[in-house]
């Protein structure tokens, strides 16, 4: 033969003989090959291979097909109970392996079970709202040149009330109103009453809230009705009927007392939502109607966004002229897409992220992975132990595909097996599991085990395709002779699907564990970084009621200096919490609509509060004792507030961040110099900068510190602060609690650890992280069942081998390098993989920290040592086994 | 009319199986037109008739060309009627190695085409013989 005589397409060749069947395949490649030559001889090359494809393709006919092998033939009801039969004894048989095998699936089939709870649970928001394609929120988004920039979750403009008569797109519009905390008394019961909101009669038009009892078409048309939910119910009147009932409840910004009468009880919300309503409560009066209000849409059938969007936006020019929507974006928000992809400011509630969501779809199919990559690796080793069985079977005339079908047989039933196990694992583990990150399961157990089941099956049947597709195949005599030798492949010569899968099977590891061990890193620092403010023994109370509030003088003047109190402040916004309020500082010489003037913080504290909060003045004094608390004049509707504002005498401290905000370069420069506040119609008057604070963190450390100015008004102190000192805690919160009762019989007493409030503001990041903890757990389990079954394999094949080295004289510990060397190989490859990758995701993580570690080599260090550590132990141990055996006994075999 | 009556009576039947295959099978055993161009072209090709052969005679006689899968499925058809038998012939290295299948006619395939030819024949001899028209 010519051995330069070109070849024919080779895909071409492939292809064909994929289609034939075996009976004509010689005949028919022969009749292609030869006209192929032919056409070689009388043209070019490339006409000849045109023209071969040309064939092959215009062959591909029923004559040349593949004959299906009928069904009967290899699926048989006697050898499959067979089948069945030789599955059971192999498991007695290999029983560490099997039982291995199916704890690492069974894992692996529970952890992907609770992520995809927790998958549905997150994207399944607002779900049992029937009318949630059609329902929009309006959101304000504000900007000024002064660098405010706050996109608001609710509108605090109130012409949109006009909206549905205007815009026809537009069927309902309802207001949810929580501008105030209420306060609920029943008898002599005293309850503060949170997911409480005014909202429209016919919000039941729009939400889908399922009333017990009531009428959705009447409840809430008439004022002074209100509709709780079930749980509500449950606390106000444990021991009766509810509806009908009066109660009482007062604001937040007077002391007056409304009596509201329950006309509907409502079915509890799912968790899945971000609207959570304990209670809904009609308006008073049109005048209420107004403020910020968290606004829902909804539209017609196929109205479009857009057209909407433009009719708003018209709408409010045609009041307020061509400049009413300067520095003012009405956002329209989708709302299934609220939780996930909003988090605006003054949320409801804290809202999912979808980066989390897309991470821990990652982590699933990881998990997934490494579990379908063990299960491969057990059963191609259990098979390759069973290489006798299978040549005395094709011996006897076994077909590939019979064989093919044995084995994924038992490959399914083993997974099916491992899906059960797992799925009693995650119904175990629920509980725990949804309560530490706030999950409800919220598929219907049917979905999950079918889904299950079917998983398992697809799961069964790609894990047990590649030992089936090996074994198969095996050279018959090769098989009948001996046990092949089980190891990973010497050198990276060539690509081994074995050592690719265990590779893989590292990198995820490290990547989950790296992960998590930098997440925790990050999440120490968020909790134990130096604040700037000390947070330890101080009692907040939160957002008190306005009588309150005005009484704060005597509150502070009765508790200070008696035993046990370090000292009482207050202050406008609690530490912990984001300050909500700014305005335009400006300097001598600046006009009041300066555009260089910067926009500002404001913190309305007490004189105290540096002092009891541990902050550090960078130079100066705190607010002088001079500003007095004088008697606070009644305000009617507001009115004479800002002249009250205006008259007062002021002095200022600004923040580290504000004196640079100012363009002041020392706190030295900034002493003494004069500055004066205002937003919109409140204005505060000139006074002198007394001092300047050093950078404290008041938020969140996901945020830059922000430039924040402190004054002084009582008007504004709306959180109390108490400090207490460690010893006899329970009598001082006593006595805290006996002086309020004393001076504010009607509220409840409630009180929060300031410390508390800091780590609350990391709940999710704490959940998240738990979540990634107990996964890349689950990993490294999976991962090691997996090393652990493959180490013990491949030493049992490799017994002789041992033992004739031994008796040539070598050391436990060179045998134990023997071993361990490929997979270390292994190890290293697979971290030079996963370690980028995780630098990757996590540095990506970590932005969202304005405040955050470095990603510290050590982790991966630690991450790598562990594996190390962990892979030789096992190497070392099960070589002592082997070592403990006298050779001979190994070697007399032969 | 004889096929139609037969596969009557089967119907009839109850261990006839009454899937039209049966019934095409029959009507298979006739010899189509392409094929009858085949099977004489195995016969004039002799013991060298095998698909490529064949493809370059028919060309040769023809004058058309046509594709070898064409040749392939009538030549597999006409075995499967008993009209051709095979046997795998030698390989040589201008086809790859591979060896080719020999195709040969049977002598049943050799009396279809004879009474084919004879009614053809027949048929044609019945035609009145062409006169030249006058114009009286």
């Amino acid at each position: 033969m010519n051995p330069n005589r070109p070849e024919p397409p080779k895909w071409a060749l492939r292809f064909f003989r994929w289609y034939c069947r075996g009976d004509r395949q010689e005949e028919l490649e022969g009749d292609l090959l030869e006209m192929f030559y032919a056409s070689l001889n009388a043209r070019n090359l490339t006409i000849a291979n045109l023209l071969f494809w040309y064939n092959v393709m215009r062959c591909f006919r029923g004559y040349a097909w593949r004959k299906e092998v009928s069904g009967g033939r290899f699926w048989n009801y006697s050898i499959f109970i067979n089948s069945l039969k030789v599955i059971r004894r192999n498991f007695k048989h290999h029983r560490l392996f099997s039982l291995l095998n199916i704890s690492g699936l069974a894992i692996g089939f529970a952890a992907v079970l609770l992520i995809v709870i927790y998958l549905h649970f997150e994207t399944s928001f607002e779900n049992f709202h029937g009318k949630s394609e059609r329902i929009y929120r309006l959101t304000v988004h504000y900007t000024s040149p002064n660098g405010y920039d706050t996109h608001f979750a609710r509108v605090d403009a109130d012409w949109i009330n006009d909206i549905p008569n205007s815009i026809p797109e537009v069927e309902h519009l309802i207001r949810f109103q929580n501008q105030e905390t209420r306060y609920v008394q029943i008898g002599e019961h005293k309850f503060r009453q949170e997911n409480a909101f005014s909202t429209d009669g016919n919000v039941f038009d729009v939400f889908d809230f399922e009333l017990l009892s009531g009428d959705p078409k009447s409840a809430l048309r008439l004022p002074y009705s209100v509709v709780i939910s079930e749980a509500l119910a449950e606390k106000y009147f444990p021991d009766g009927n509810a509806m009908g009932e009066e109660i009482a409840i007062t604001g937040f910004w007077s002391s007056e007392e409304n009596r509201y009468q329950i006309t509907g009880i409502m079915k509890s919300l799912p968790a899945n939502t971000h609207l959570p309503v304990d209670m809904l409560l009609s308006f008073q009066n049109e005048e209420e109607r107004s403020w910020w209000a968290y606004t829902y849409l909804l539209f017609q059938e196929g109205a479009d966004l857009a057209t909407v969007q433009s009719k708003l936006e018209a709408m409010a020019i045609k009041r307020y002229g061509s400049n009413a929507l300067e520095g003012t974006d009405y956002v329209f928000q989708p709302l299934s897409d609220i939780h996930l992809h909003s988090d605006l400011a003054r949320e409801i509630r804290a809202n999912g992220s979808i980066l989390y969501v897309r991470v821990f779809s990652i982590v699933a199919m990881l998990i997934l992975i490494l579990v379908t990559v063990n299960f491969m690796n057990l059963s191609s080793a259990l098979f390759m132990a069973r290489a006798r069985e299978i040549g005395v079977r094709k011996v006897l005339g076994a077909a590939r595909r019979q064989l093919i079908f044995y084995s994924l047989t038992e490959s399914v039933l083993f997974s099916l097996i491992a899906a059960t196990i797992g799925g009693g694992l995650a119904f175990l583990l629920f509980p725990s599991f949804g309560e530490m990150i706030g999950v409800q399961n919220l598929l219907y157990p049917g979905t999950l085990v079918i889904g299950l089941a079917a998983s398992a099956i697809c799961t069964g049947l790609v894990a047990g395709v590649y030992p089936a597709v090996v074994l198969s195949s095996l050279n018959l005599v090769k098989s009948m002779r001996n046990i092949t030798t089980f190891s990973l492949g010497k050198t990276s010569s060539q690509f081994n699907l074995k050592r690719g899968l265990i590779t893989l099977q590292f990198a995820i590891s490290i990547l989950l564990i790296a992960s998590a061990l930098i997440a925790r890193d990050q999440f120490l620092y968020l909790n134990e970084k130096n604040l700037g403010i000390e947070r330890e023994q101080v009692l907040a109370m939160t957002d008190v009621p306005d009588e309150v509030k005005d009484k704060f003088k005597l509150f502070k003047d009765q508790l200070s200096g008696q035993a046990g109190i370090a000292g009482v402040t207050a202050s406008l916004e609690v530490p912990s919490r984001e300050i909500r309020d700014g305005g335009v500082v400006t300097s001598e010489g600046m006009e009041e609509n300066d555009e260089s003037a910067p926009s500002m913080d404001i913190q309305v504290i007490d004189h105290d509060y540096l002092e009891v909060m541990g902050i550090s003045l960078a130079a100066g004094e705190p607010l002088p004792e001079s500003l007095t608390y004088l008697p606070i004049p009644e305000f009617l509707n507001g009115d004479g507030v800002s002249e009250y504002l205006i008259n007062q005498r002021r002095a200022y401290l600004l923040n580290e961040t504000a004196m640079r905000a100012m363009g002041w370069e020392s706190p030295e420069e900034t002493l003494g110099k004069s500055i004066a506040w205002s937003q919109g119609e409140y204005k505060l008057a000139r006074g002198p900068v007394v001092g300047v604070i050093k950078d404290y963190h008041q938020e969140t450390l996901k945020n830059k510190i922000d430039p924040i100015v402190f004054v002084f008004e009582p008007l504004w102190l709306r959180n109390f602060l108490v400090k207490v000192e460690t010893n006899h805690m329970e009598s001082t919160l006593e006595l805290i609690e006996d002086n309020w009762n004393q001076l504010f019989p009607q509220y409840p007493f409630e009180y929060h650890f300031v410390d508390d409030l800091y780590a609350k503001l990391y709940q999710n990041e704490r959940k998240q992280l738990q979540l990634l903890y107990l996964l890349s757990g689950l990993a490294m389990v999976i991962a090691f069942i997996g090393l652990f079954g493959l180490i013990v394999y491949s030493l049992k094949t490799r017994t002789r081998e041992v033992a004739i080295r031994r008796v040539l004289g070598a050391s436990f510990i060179s045998v134990v390098k023997l071993i361990s060397r490929e997979y270390l190989m292994v190890l290293i490859v697979s971290g030079a993989v996963a370690i980028p990758l995780s630098y990757f995701f996590i540095s990506r993580w970590l932005e969202g920290f304005a405040y955050r570690v470095d990603v510290s080599p050590m982790s991966y260090m630690i991450t790598l040592g562990f594996i190390g550590l962990v892979l030789l132990s096992t190497i070392a141990l099960q070589t002592l086994k082997g070592v403990k055996t006298n050779p001979a006994d190994i070697l007399k075999d032969e | 009319m004889v096929i139609i009556l037969l596969t009557k009576v089967k119907l009839l039947d109850p261990s006839f199986s009454i899937f039209l295959t049966n019934v095409t099978k029959m009507e298979n055993l006739k010899l189509g037109n392409f094929e009858e161009l085949v099977l004489l072209l195995v016969g004039v090709l002799c013991d060298k008739a095998y698909s490529v052969t064949i493809v370059e005679e028919y060309k040769k006689q023809t004058g058309k060309s046509i594709n070898i899968s064409a040749i392939h499925t009538v030549l597999y058809r006409l075995e499967d009627k008993g009209f051709l038998e095979s046997r795998l012939g030698e390989a040589g290295d201008y086809r790859g190695g591979k060896r080719k299948r020999l195709f040969s006619i049977t002598p049943y395939g050799r009396k279809a085409l004879d009474e084919l030819a004879e009614l053809r024949e027949q048929l044609r001899r019945q035609i009145p013989p062409l006169t030249i028209a006058t114009q009286n």
